[in-house]
């Protein structure tokens, strides 16, 4: 006869060979607990015994500690006691006694009344010397209570939790009392405050409670001690010396550090809730970097103000940034455009749309370009090119190059004047802490740039717009801008999807290219940053009503840094760091593209090509340099000795930086040029002398006709499906004209399809020409380029494109997982595959959750398999849009739900048994089992202790059978969760 | 005599103005009732104001029907262990859970349900499970109704014993979309005053009793908690049915005992 034994979790079975017909089972099928029964009548997915129940350990009782409630119940077995570790053979935590909290009593357990002094509301402590009938029955009135020889007033519970006989009503300096234990307190000896209370009571000699002195306007006054120490009814009302005026007891209203609104929040500040709490005005920051904003409105005459969260990314929702009617829907937006036309006549720029009322702070030392990072993709919105037409001047148009005016067309001179870079500053400024402004001690500083060059416009210091203050705090009344203050309650357009680009302005007409010539000034806007140095750090440490933060701290100064680096202290101190660093920025090394010889030099280094000799004028460098600490570097053509403006700055402008790079430069001069540099750290640590970068020029003229050096789109590109033109971009080695044929071999002088060429100026970054190219129908089109330069040296062949057409649509074949529940924790990997499209399925994709800001692009570039792994996904339900674009802008998407699930449960044994000589355990779930013999599960050793014979995570798992012997089993699954204590205890009899 | 003619007209001007002061004061009260009904509130309907009030107005009167029928059954909605038992006040025989149990003599019984509170929270959400989800459902529609385009997401629901009410915890979402205006809702709290924690605190106390006393003496205990009425029954096999009833909300529960029997 095979035997097969059935166990449990946490079982013991002595196997007795023989079985009777009376067992006990732990469920019966009637589900009953515990029960004497015919076998028949037992769950089998229970355990059963041979034994009686009250022999057994399966059914032996005791208490169960519920955590929720703190209370417990008794006579119930473990296996039905839900809560791990909660249940035991004796009373422990189970005790009961009086718990008491203030007037209110209830007889339970220590981890109830500590539930109930929550509820309560109000301290609460247990007495287990009083007994239930007693605990129950006390009141909470006042009266004389007298412990030993001594008297107090307090409540009759109190009085019986202290074991005092209680004299309800009475003072203790009641003459009876006094009498009758033989004590003198004097009678109404003093006057005092009682906590909680608002009144004013008299107290006898021995600080015992008695009637109310001078009864105190509940909410409006309370019970104070002036200066001769007399108690007092106080107002609770509180004065707010900035506004002169006075706060009501729970007032609340906004306080800020300096100017709101307008897009014209200042770097480093915030804003802040105040109230009048009981007489004192306390004051709270809303959040970090401006994340949450103060809203306030006036009712009855009374300010109520709270902190909201400032819903300024909702203005660059792709579907509000150019939509005024949206934007102006929007509390936190508004409708901003820098209209050049509105200035003067044939200025056709603009650009602009909805921006953020409070702009958001960025943290200038993040390397996170993003909106929660430093904010670099952010302010680039405000980044923009402005075409502008030149003309010959003079007789016969042999004149100098001027920018043309005073026709009907907009020519878009003033996009090189100082009012567009104020303009345009303006804008970048109320997209976050972007382009040039001040910070919280006044200093201007920043970083935008027109035409490559860094720039700064001038600030009216005076301006209140541009005076902070950091002594009480910022009065908008004053300033005429209380309407700045954001509104008490605020709409929210959407969860941001997807963050849209202003539209940028049109060209001006082609024709008018035959009179003059395109020139195009790039605006750049770039995340603000602080002045260098740390003279103004201690700023941020002289109003503790607003103790400084990391954000204020290094807006003040490029040299300041919070002691504390963190939010948790209470009043984190801002200080100058320059101290620790007196040394200027060393130049480390340096690197330039292209074959070239770098010769170092005594501070600096000489250029020349690989075989010894000098460089064409016109070649363009890319080179770059590092600095060992972050610095900011400036270089000019002649040696300079200060750190002073008026020297160019490399790529990164005033961004303080270890890697400089000067990037496109036309070397130009004769015999050599000098790129004179000189660094300054954050510290005001410049270099003493300047590096120099030397390059030699080669005399002998320029004999070679124009080469293209590049296309966009590139040659053999395919064109989006359903479309026949593009927008080509061709780009040269020097300043040329050129013209474009559908067919071959056509000279440039019988070429009659110009392309628009930005410029003829030698001194342009770039020189490219562009045409908007139309009817490409044919499957294979090919254009035919020839170009002239200024020496009038034609290119000999043609520089040919072709494009093709793409025949089939982008596809997204595959997404995995796809509309499915995983369990977790777990890295997930969400794989795409695409096909079709320009490229036979090769695309760039990204993807973005629904309702959520988390949106990246796939790291899988130009691939039919796209990859991402979540290394963090919590419990929940997740929709992911998926988009996948190839090079010819053909588009697919796809859309899939993950659920995920997470395991927070130990695997459970379900059922053990004896099989084929060895001991079998089943799991719930594929886990890996360990056993040993030390009668212990706690602590329990996954690495000393041994396995269960088998390979890998499963759920039959197989162990010796060892007569007489009892396994401590515990299990692990797949994701850690561990059993707290044993899964089973097994004897094998 | 005189004196009473003279007085006579003013007793009938005063009556009048009682009898038009009090016609005055019905129609106002009539007017208040009628229009209760007739005008609506400001602000639309209950569920565009306030979802979380929907739900409670939708939730409310099923819970209490769960509680009704779990206190009467002593934890279940559907007791599988019980003593079926007519009251003799009683139209119907009703099946009372056992809640601590042996049918052995002479020997404490043993707690059939431990973790009380657990149970109860599991059977109230059972017995919603359908409900909540109909009532969120009847939310989108009504929010539908007022011309929002909504977008729903109702995922699951949890059931909370605290004292003096139920919290049912709605894990849903309502994306609600109106004239270009998005407003996004959830988590949504449904809050029924009961006093069944009170009253399951209770039976688990008479129960820890029972277990380690042998006996529960309940005329002590309504004293010492007069807001707690307790009913105690002895049934021919020894079993002894516990009801408790609070005062104050008219609410019951009731349970099965059978321990400690001297045959």
């Amino acid at each position: 006869m095979k035997l097969k034994i059935i166990f449990l979790l946490s079982l013991i079975i002595f196997l007795s060979g023989n079985l009777v017909s009376a067992v006990c089972c732990q469920k019966t099928i009637n589900n009953q607990t515990c029960q004497n029964d015919v076998e028949e009548n037992c769950d089998n997915k229970y355990s059963t015994s041979p034994n009686l129940c009250e022999e057994t350990d399966f059914c032996t009782t005791g208490y169960c500690f519920n955590p929720a409630t703190g209370l417990c119940s008794t006579g119930g077995i473990e296996a039905d006691c839900e809560s791990p570790n909660k249940w035991g053979e004796s009373e422990g935590q189970c005790e009961e006694g009086c718990c008491v909290g203030g007037s209110q009593t209830h007889f339970t357990t220590a981890a109830s009344c500590d539930i109930l002094s929550r509820t309560w509301g109000i301290e609460a402590y247990i007495n287990w010397n009083i007994p239930e009938s007693e605990c129950v029955g006390y009141s909470d009135d006042e009266g004389a209570c007298i412990i030993g020889n001594e008297c107090v007033f307090i409540s009759e519970v109190e009085c019986s939790a202290r074991d005092g006989s209680f004299y309800k009503g009475l003072f203790c300096s009641s003459e009876k009392l006094e009498a009758d234990y033989g004590y003198d307190y004097e009678e109404k000896s003093h006057k005092s405050c009682v906590e909680g209370k608002e009144d004013v009571y008299w107290f006898d000699s021995n600080e015992n409670k008695e009637g109310v002195a001078e009864d105190c306007e509940l909410y409006e006054e309370t019970c104070d001690i002036n200066s001769r120490g007399e108690y007092f009814c106080k107002s609770l009302n509180c004065f707010d010396e900035v506004n002169n005026k006075e706060r009501i007891n729970g007032e609340t209203w906004c306080v800020f550090d300096a100017y709101v609104g307008n897009g014209l929040d200042i770097p480093g500040s915030e804003h802040y809730l105040a109230s009048c709490n009981y007489g004192e005005i306390e004051i709270t920051r809303c959040g970090n970097y401006r994340n949450k904003i103060c809203g306030e409105k006036i009712v009855d005459g009374v300010s109520r103000a709270k902190c909201r969260t400032n819903y300024w990314e909702n203005c660059f929702e792709k579907d509000v940034i150019n939509n005024k009617a949206e934007c102006e829907k929007l509390d936190d937006c508004r409708w901003f455009v820098v209209d050049m036309e509105k200035k003067a006549p044939y200025n056709n720029f603009k650009l602009g749309g909805c921006v953020p009322k409070y702009p958001r702070g960025f943290n200038v030392n993040s390397e996170d370009s993003s909106e929660t990072g430093n904010g670099k993709n952010v302010c680039n919105l405000a980044s923009a090119t402005a075409t502008l037409v030149y003309e010959k001047t003079g007789p016969l148009n042999l004149g100098a190059w001027k920018c043309k005016e005073g026709s009907d067309e907009s020519w878009n001179c003033l996009c090189e004047e100082e009012i567009f870079v104020i303009d345009m500053n303006t804008l970048c400024m109320s997209l976050g802490d972007c382009g040039v402004h001040v910070n919280l001690a006044g200093e201007a500083s920043g970083n935008i740039y027109l035409a490559g060059k860094y720039t700064r416009p001038s600030f009216d210091v005076n301006d209140p717009l541009n005076k902070p203050i950091v002594e009480g705090y910022f009065n908008l009344s004053k300033n005429k801008v209380g309407e700045n203050i954001a509104n008490y309650t605020s709409n929210k357009y959407n969860s941001v999807s997807e963050i849209g680009n202003f539209a940028f302005p049109p060209l001006p007409p082609q024709e008018t290219m035959i009179f003059g010539k395109e020139k195009t000034t790039k605006f750049g806007c770039l995340p603000w940053q602080p002045v260098s140095g740390g003279e103004d750090c201690d700023l941020c440490n002289e109003n503790p009503m607003r103790p400084c933060t990391k954000y204020k701290c290094e807006s003040l100064g490029a040299g300041c840094k919070l002691l504390t680096n963190s939010y948790e202290d209470e009043n984190p101190i801002c200080y100058d760091a320059s101290g620790d660093d007196a040394k200027p920025p060393q130049i480390m090394s340096f690197e330039i593209q292209g074959e070239y010889r770098v010769i170092s030099e005594e501070n600096g280094v000489k250029i020349k090509k690989q075989d010894g000799g000098c460089i064409q004028e016109y070649t363009t460098v890319n080179f770059s340099f590092t600095t060992h600490e972050p610095a900011v570097c400036k270089w000019d053509k002649t040696r300079f000795q200060l750190f002073k403006n008026g020297q160019e700055l490399f790529e990164k402008g005033y961004s303080w930086e270890t890697t400089h790079s000067l990037l496109n430069y036309k070397i130009k001069g004769q015999d050599e040029f000098n790129f004179y540099v000189i660094c300054q750290d954050p510290y005001d640590n410049p270099n003493a002398k300047e590096y120099a970068i030397n390059f030699c020029i080669d005399p002998v003229p320029d004999i070679s006709p124009p080469v293209i050096t590049k296309s966009l789109p590139l040659n053999a590109s395919y064109l989006k499906k359903d479309t026949s033109n593009l927008s080509l971009d061709i780009y040269l080695d020097e300043p040329s004209k050129c013209r474009y044929e559908k067919v071959s071999g056509i000279s440039y002088e019988n070429m009659v399809n110009e392309m628009i060429c930005n410029d003829n100026n030698e001194d342009a970054f770039e020189h490219r020409c562009s045409k908007f190219i139309d009817e490409l129908t044919e499957n294979k089109n090919n254009i035919y380029i020839k170009c002239i330069n200024l020496a009038n040296l034609t290119m000999n062949k043609d520089y040919s494109l072709t494009f093709f057409a793409t025949q089939e649509a982008l596809k997204i074949d595959s997404v995995s997982p796809l509309d499915q529940t995983i369990k977790g924790p777990i890295n997930i990997e969400l794989e795409v595959i695409t096909s079709g499209g320009a490229y036979d399925g090769k695309s760039n994709c990204s993807y973005r959750f629904l309702g959520k800001i988390w949106k990246d692009v796939f790291p899988d570039k130009d691939s039919t398999t796209h990859k991402y792994t979540f290394t963090s996904l919590d419990e929940g339900s997740y929709d992911i849009e998926i988009t996948c674009k190839d090079a010819a802008e053909n588009i697919a998407t796809a859309l899939t739900n993950i659920i995920v699930e997470v395991d927070k449960t130990a695997p459970t044994v379900i059922r053990a048994y004896y099989q084929d000589n060895k001991l079998k355990i089943i799991t719930n779930e594929i886990a890996e089992c360990y056993y040993n013999d030390n009668n212990r599960c706690n602590p329990f050793n996954f690495s000393s202790d041994r396995k269960i014979t088998n390979i890998g995570l499963k759920t039959e798992h197989f162990a010796e059978w060892l007569k007489g012997q009892t396994y401590y089993i515990k299990c692990i699954d797949v994701w850690d969760n561990s059993n707290k204590n044993c899964a089973a205890i097994i004897r094998m009899d | 005599m005189k004196e009473k003619e003279v007085l006579k007209p003013k007793y009938a001007q005063a009556s009048i103005f009682i009898i038009i002061s009090v016609i005055i004061v019905g129609v106002i009260a009539l007017f208040l009732v009628i229009s209760s009904d007739v005008i609506p509130g400001i602000g639309g309907s209950k569920s565009q104001a306030n979802p979380s009030a929907f739900l409670d107005s939708c939730l409310e009167g099923k819970v209490k029907e769960a509680v009704k029928i779990i206190g009467e059954q002593g934890g279940y909605i559907e007791p599988v262990f019980y003593k079926e038992f007519k009251f003799e006040k009683e139209a119907f025989p009703i099946k009372i859970s056992y809640l601590c149990y042996t049918s052995e003599n002479y020997i404490s019984c043993i707690n059939q349900e431990p973790m009380l509170f657990d149970n109860i929270e599991n059977e109230i959400k059972n017995y919603l499970r359908q409900d909540v989800e109909n009532c969120f459902t009847e939310l989108s529609s009504d929010l539908e109704k007022q011309g929002y385009v909504v977008e729903a997401k109702y995922r699951n629901f949890d059931v909370n014993l605290i004292s003096k009410k139920i919290e049912i915890d709605i894990n849903a979402e309502l994306i609600l979309t109106k004239a270009g205006e998005t407003i996004r809702k959830k988590d949504f709290k449904v809050v029924v005053l009961s006093k069944i924690y009170e009253l399951t605190e209770f039976a688990q106390k008479i129960i820890n009793k029972e277990v380690l006393d042998c006996e529960f003496d309940y005329i002590t205990y309504m004293l010492l908690y007069p807001k707690f009425e307790i009913d105690r029954t002895l049934t021919q096999d020894s079993s002894i049915i516990y009801t408790i009833d609070h005062r104050d909300v008219s609410e019951r529960f009731r349970f099965a005992i059978r321990g400690c029997v001297i045959p």
